[in-house]
């Protein structure tokens, strides 16, 4: 059963070789003939073929596959030291180099022709950020899971590592999406399976129910919370803060930074502001005392004025101290304590509400009311009373001398907030989301038809014809006949009279003559069974059966009067004029034929009138002919599910989920895509669209505008996000992240993963938005900060608030995106750091010259911490041997200079060995640089801008076309990079260039 | 409790006793059980991300007689019933890259070059036994993110805790949330019927490049729709019954994992699943320890963190030989003997510990009827060493599937026989 192991090479994939590879011999590797006819044949030759190998007869042509992968081998064998045999002669060292480096190159390229995709962007699914971001648009969807530039992931709530798939992100279940070298809109790597599917089905449905709004329109009136919005202690207010409420009944008091206490939230949405709406929020507040008068206690921002956040949080999601709380607005606050009112718009989920903070209030520990009374009022201190002789006195001492420090007035700094009003706005009901999907209501064919052809143009980005609408147009209606119930002996001898007149209530119909007669066959009631517009009324009269005894309820919904009787009973009425709202009364009948009586009156229009009826064992069943319903109405319901099943259906269609070109030149609505997913990561706009449909997206001027246009909208921040993560490997934060419990656990405990991320792309964005040369990202005197990166990347103490800011640097160790927190943990494994892992980090993304992959059988380099080596010493060990020395001589001097940065990014100089080693971040580079540390090694980067530009240049051409560069696209690549380099390689400019790059454009 | 009843209730060890639907009333388990010679085969893996400390696990001596090295103590009640290997390993390095390669033989970035890309061995006998049971397979987690299972597109597996893998064992749905199940399956189905014609449509505008990538697409809906088909029937069918407690979760890991235990013997003597993957981690305070596992695996032989290592790694074999324990006082409903008789044990992981090296993987097979009670050493030379991927198709033929290969095979492994076939 078992099988003779065959070939040695067992780790080379087995490559489905397309035939139609050009196949032609390779010079070079003819010319390696010697080499083999002296070292190799004797044992892998005509005579011997030892493990089936035989090397005279080998071609050279690497099309091949069995060539490439012998080929393949000789380069292990040579690269391993295994061949030749030790007993048998061996080559010199640099005979051995030349055969190494003349194949090495020739198998890369090689492999890079089989996994070519011909230059062209092969059919891409939309990646989950592309998917929820285009069902936003699609669907007129708002709220906090859509926010431009947020990544869809998992959320760690409660910070103890178990992440929840919690939340209203419509991909928040979605795997991981396939990645190479970062990118994650890789056609070609990009996959599709039933599980996915299943889950894009269930994304659909759900973001098409957000967007169906059935209730009738929600309260619209403001509601304002004043005096004290927090009652007790219930946020665990400091002190301070708590006790003022003793003395000040008007207002609250924020006297600090929200790094433990002060955020400030109304009690009364606890649970959130329940309806999600557009809100306009308005807070009142004044700010006091612009001058700490503790200052070595309480510092303030130096120079910066006062300033007050708003800022919203899922209550069911973390709550306001939780990784949803997102700030929205911050206003600078004169400390004049003049009471001033800030208003802010904003779209608020159900379950989130607003707080307001002070967004740069002082944070420290020692900010305690003890600690001030002792150092500046000794006379009002006294001391904490022993725990044992009075347990009462000990506990309240610290609300004690917060009330010592607060009751004549609290002196420090602070900001007083004396109301929140939150009034939402809704312009139109229901909303746009709504009546794209459903229209007006009507529900023939045609209109069902247009709705769904709209939208399928949408969603496909491109026009629709009615006929590709067809199949969805007939599951919508099969699935409303499916649900249309039966006529459970519905109306029987349905027959009309019809009457005019300008009744405003229903007439004594027996007193009138009929102008019409009729019988309806059909057994629903009509309205238009006169054919008359307004002004008349009809009386119906039929039998209606009941099949078992029991409780029916009739319904009806009437524009204008209407009446139904039983039996001669009135069961339901709603008389008058009016819209059609829905009224509802029950009868018990017996089981049988009954007499029905519907009296309806027409008064000007719009006219209507729906009947409908419920029983035992079947559910609401129109006896209307229409069925144009009000709110909430479950003929209604049957109708929206019908047509949700259709948009669900598009939503899955393959013209929906995949980004295609076509063969040749692309039509307008390709390009109006393209330039769409690159940055927006979302489906085209309106005006994207009919630039297309009048063919002026070719126009270069036109392009550069709608470039500008489009980095300008906020929509943009998906575009700075996605593409930072992707040049920098961002990606890999998170994935061996420190370990809570050891010695990083503050990455965990202050969250830090989230805020790396968001300053190396608020970096990036800040570089594009002010058009900065690349070398900004190499070396600059600022970064962007909090205070929490402040505090633990930075050693620094002077920066207040959660939102980044850019921070002046004094540090030349510090600027740029080379060292910072995020790129250093992603370029470590939470443990350790390795120069390896960095340098090829470097070389791979900011060079642009990844090495060649290891060869197979070399173990791993592990540091031995128990501080015999450090990592340098064992990687010079290392390099003493040729096979690695080819390749590590060109990667570990790149990583040496950031061995100073520990695996979360801090500065160290000594390794956290036993006993400590001193780190030596000395190196040469490969051209023979000697380079002190990183200042020296970023100011050697300086002079190489270009080289650098260009590995951006190919990047962003990456991620703009989906595909990864091939040999082909070297040509675009030195033409942008040359023009990049003509304006001083500037990055908004690189924007610019390959918008308008053909490779780009597909041209 | 034993009532002739339409459930037959069975006795299982530590006083659980769960209720089984009759087999009759499976349609799935007629055929299967009642074909003589073609035994009801299952596997569970019991897995973990970072390795095994090597020095303490592989044995010195090669053969039967061999000594049980440190680690592998906690197993020797069952000696004969475990094979324990050296030398087996994948063939490829990137330490933390390894350990999703364990059940598959290839590494995920390579996985288009293979037939069956990157497919893991429980995946590849769920779709073997399809609608056969409940579950086609089982992803479990105690503690630990499983990384092990893959669809053949390379999509992984989501895994279930310990609380959601008891729910769907044995929680029934509401009826309402039954009804409305199957309204989601028939509209789904609808759906995927108006979708694969605008998709056979869209195909034969495609180019011959795009054509090949579209595959996956319409594979994926015809799976789906397929799939929809086998889980229908199941919504009717009733859960087993157990009088086993919906387990605690968050007590450690060695409570978890216990308990997970329990579930996965449950989970086999029900015939709910056929194929179970789990991965098992550890807690800051298991064992009184604090700190991360990631981090004792870099431990660079230091002793606290090597210490810790072989705690970790004593519990995972003492919670291994715990499940042969319950497997083995288990009657095999469907196939007689006991149930580890035709149950494959597969430990393993894809990386050991230190250097986070991918050679030499630790590696223990138990049950499943192979011929026991040796340490198998192979060639450890260059040139001659046997990639694991041929333990997994020997695994692999052993579940009843008919296959000449899987991941990088180049046959089955030498050596390992079967006691009974």
């Amino acid at each position: 059963m078992e099988s003779p192991i065959k070939a040695p090479l067992t780790w080379l994939p087995v490559v489905a070789l397309a035939t139609s590879l050009e196949s032609s011999p390779d010079p070079a590797l003819q010319r390696l003939q010697p080499f083999l006819e002296q070292y190799c044949v004797q044992c892998h030759g005509p005579e011997k073929q030892k493990n089936d190998i035989r090397l005279d007869t080998l071609g050279t042509d690497l099309s091949d596959h069995a060539t490439l992968e012998t080929w393949q081998g000789i380069l292990d064998q040579l690269n391993l030291g295994e061949m030749p045999p030790e007993e048998k002669p061996q080559p010199g060292k640099e005979t051995l180099e030349n055969v190494v480096t003349t194949i090495t190159p020739r198998l890369l390229d090689a492999y890079a022709k089989l996994k070519s995709t011909g230059a062209r962007a092969v059919i891409r699914r939309l990646n989950r950020g592309e998917l929820r971001n285009t069902l936003r648009d699609l669907l007129y969807l708002q709220g906090a899971a859509y926010k431009p530039g947020e990544a869809a992931k998992l959320v760690d709530n409660n910070g103890n590592g178990k992440v929840e798939r919690k939340g209203s992100d419509p991909v928040r279940q979605f795997p991981e999406d396939e990645e190479e070298q970062g990118f994650t809109n890789i056609g070609d790597r990009l996959v599709m399976s039933d599980f996915l599917l299943k889950l894009i089905i269930g994304a659909a449905e759900e973001s098409l129910a957000a967007a169906t709004h059935s209730e009738p329109e929600p309260d619209t009136t403001p509601r304002t919370f004043s005096g004290h919005l927090v009652t007790g202690k219930q946020y665990g207010q400091q002190a301070i803060e708590t006790v003022s409420r003793e003395y000040n009944p008007g207002f609250d008091l924020l006297t600090q930074g929200y790094q433990r206490y002060g955020r400030l939230s109304p009690d009364g949405l606890r649970g959130g502001v329940k309806t999600a709406a557009n809100y306009r929020i308005t807070i009142e507040a004044s700010a006091h005392n612009p001058e700490s008068p503790w200052p070595e206690l309480v510092k303030l921002n130096p120079g910066s004025p006062f300033q007050l956040s708003l800022n919203i949080a899922d209550t069911q999601n973390g709550g306001i101290s939780g990784p949803t709380s997102t700030m929205i607005k911050a206003w600078d606050i004169p400390p004049d304590g003049k009471k001033r009112s800030f208003t802010f718009e904003s779209w608020v989920d159900a379950t989130w509400t607003p707080w307001v903070g002070w967004e740069n209030g002082p944070y420290n520990r020692a900010f305690r009311a003890e600690t001030i009374l002792q150092k500046y009022y000794p006379g009002k201190f006294f001391p904490r009373p022993d725990k044992k002789e009075d347990k009462v006195a000990h506990e309240e001492w610290p609300v004690e001398m917060a009330r010592l420090l607060t009751k004549d007035g609290y002196a420090g700094s602070h900001i007083r907030v004396y109301r929140i009003t939150l009034e939402p706005l809704i312009h139109e009901w229901p909303p746009k989301s709504h009546t794209a999907l459903y229209g007006d209501g009507q529900q023939d064919k045609e209109t069902i038809t247009t709705l769904l052809q709209e939208f399928a143009s949408r969603a496909y980005r491109e026009p629709v014809a009615k006929k590709e609408v067809r199949r969805y147009v007939d599951l919508v209606q099969s699935l409303l006949g499916d649900t249309k119930p039966k006529f459970k002996g519905g109306l029987q001898d349905l027959g009309f009279k019809a009457y005019k007149g300008k009744w405003t209530n229903l007439p004594d119909f027996e007193k009138l003559e009929p102008a019409k007669e009729g019988v309806l066959p059909g057994g629903l009631v009509d309205i238009n069974a006169p054919g008359w517009q307004e002004y008349y009324s009809i009386l119906f009269t039929g039998t209606i059966l009941a099949q078992v005894d029991g409780t029916y309820e009739f319904e009806i919904a009437s524009d204008d009067g209407c009446r139904l009787l039983v039996d001669g009973n009135a069961v339901v009425g709603h008389d008058g004029l009016h819209g059609a709202e829905r009224r509802t009364g029950k009868v018990q009948l017996r089981e049988g034929r009954h007499k029905i009586r519907i009296e309806y009156l027409a008064y000007g229009q719009p006219n209507n009138l729906q009947v409908a009826w419920k029983g035992p064992g079947f559910s609401m069943s129109p006896l209307s002919a229409s069925v144009q319903m009000a709110t909430a109405d479950p003929l209604e319901g049957k109708f929206i599910q019908a047509m949700q099943a259709g948009y669900t259906a598009i939503l899955c269609s393959p013209r929906f989920l995949y980004l295609r070109e076509s063969e040749g030149s692309p039509n307008p609505y390709e390009t109006a895509s393209r330039l769409s997913y690159f940055l927006w990561s979302s489906m085209p706009d309106n005006r994207l669209f009919s630039l297309a449909k009048e063919g002026k997206l070719r126009d270069k001027e036109v392009l550069r505008q709608e470039v500008e246009r489009m980095l300008g909208d906020p929509k943009a921040r998906a575009f700075e996000h996605n593409f930072t993560m992707a040049w920098l490997r961002l990606d890999k934060l998170g994935k061996m992240p420190p370990e809570r419990g050891g010695p990083f656990r503050f990455y965990h405990d202050r969250r830090m993963e989230p805020m790396f991320m968001d300053q190396a792309v608020a970096y990036v964005a800040d570089v594009l938005a002010r058009n900065l040369p690349v070398h900004e990202f190499i070396d600059s005197d600022y970064t962007y900060m909090n205070h929490a990166i402040a505090q633990w990347t930075y050693q620094r103490d002077d920066i207040n608030g959660d939102s980044l800011k850019r921070v002046k640097l004094d540090d030349p160790r510090r600027g740029g995106i080379l060292t910072m927190p995020g790129v250093m943990t992603a370029t470590a494994n939470g443990v350790d750091t390795t120069p390896v892992v960095r340098g090829v980090w470097f070389l791979e993304n900011i060079l642009g010259t990844p090495p060649s992959p290891p060869p197979p059988d070399v173990e791993p380099l592990s540091p031995d911490l128990r501080g015999a080596k450090t990592i340098r010493e064992q990687l010079e060990l290392h390099r003493k041997s040729e096979a690695c020395n080819g390749c590590h001589r060109k990667i570990d001097p790149l990583g040496f200079p950031f061995e100073n940065f520990n695996p979360v990014g801090q500065w160290r100089d000594q390794y956290p060995t036993k006993p400590r080693l001193a780190i030596d971040p000395s190196t040469t580079l490969p051209d023979g640089k000697a380079i002190e540390n990183i200042v020296g090694f970023k100011k050697s980067l300086l002079a190489r801008e270009d080289e650098i530009a260009r590995c951006l240049v190919k990047k962003m051409l990456t991620y703009a076309t989906g595909r990864m560069m091939e040999p082909v696209d070297r040509g675009e690549i030195d033409r942008i990079t040359r023009e990049l380099g003509k304006g001083g390689y500037r990055f908004r400019d690189l924007v610019h260039l390959v918008a308008t790059s053909p490779v780009f454009l597909g041209e | 409790m034993d009532k002739p009843t339409r459930r037959k209730f069975l006795k299982g060890a530590g006083g659980v006793s769960i209720a089984l639907p009759l087999m009759e009333s499976l349609p799935g388990l007629q055929g299967a059980a009642a074909k003589p010679g073609k035994p009801v085969k299952r596997f569970i893996c019991l897995s973990n991300n970072y390795g095994i400390y090597a020095n303490a696990f592989f044995p010195e001596e090669a053969g039967r007689g061999y000594e049980l090295s440190e680690t592998l103590r906690p197993l020797e009640r069952h000696k004969e019933d475990f094979t324990v290997f050296s030398n087996l390993d994948h063939g490829n390095t990137g330490g933390h890259a390894g350990v999703p390669v364990l059940l598959s033989g290839v590494r995920p970035p390579l996985a288009a070059n293979f037939p069956e890309g990157n497919i893991s061995l429980d995946q590849k006998i769920a779709e073997h036994v399809g609608a056969q049971t409940r579950f086609p397979s089982l992803t479990v987690k105690v503690n630990e993110a499983n990384l092990i299972s893959f669809t053949r597109t390379g999509v992984q597996v989501p895994a279930l805790d310990l609380r959601q893998t008891y729910r769907a064992l044995f929680l029934e749905d509401s009826p309402d949330s039954k009804s409305a199940k199957a309204g989601e399956f028939q509209r789904h189905g609808s759906i995927l019927d108006v979708v694969l014609e605008e998709a056979k449509d869209l195909e034969g505008k495609l180019g011959k490049q795009d054509r090949e990538k579209f595959g996956e697409y319409l594979d994926s809906v015809r799976t789906l729709e397929q799939k929809i088909s086998q889980q229908e029937p199941w919504l009717s069918k009733p859960k087993p019954a157990t009088d086993q407690k919906e387990p605690q979760q968050g007590k450690g890991t060695e409570h978890n994992l216990h308990a997970m235990m329990g579930l996965i013997k449950l989970a086999i003597q029900t015939d709910s699943t056929r194929a179970i993957t789990l991965s098992s981690g550890f807690v800051s305070g298991d064992f009184g320890l604090s700190g991360g596992y990631h981090g004792f695996s870099h431990h660079g032989e230091r002793e606290k963190e090597v210490a810790a290592l072989k705690l970790i790694e004593n519990n995972m074999m003492r919670q291994m030989a715990y499940l042969m324990d319950l497997l083995k006082a288990e009657e095999d409903p469907l196939n007689g003997g006991n149930l580890l008789d035709h149950t494959m044990i597969l430990f393993g992981c894809g990386m050991a510990t230190g250097t986070h090296s991918t050679k030499n993987l630790p590696l223990i097979l138990a049950g499943g009827g192979f011929r026991h009670g040796e340490h198998k050493v192979y060639p450890e030379e260059k040139g001659q060493r046997v990639p694991a991927s041929n333990l997994l198709l020997s695994m692999l033929q052993n579940s009843g599937v008919e296959a000449d290969r899987f991941g990088a095979s180049t046959g089955t492994l030498t050596g390992l026989e079967w006691k009974v076939r």
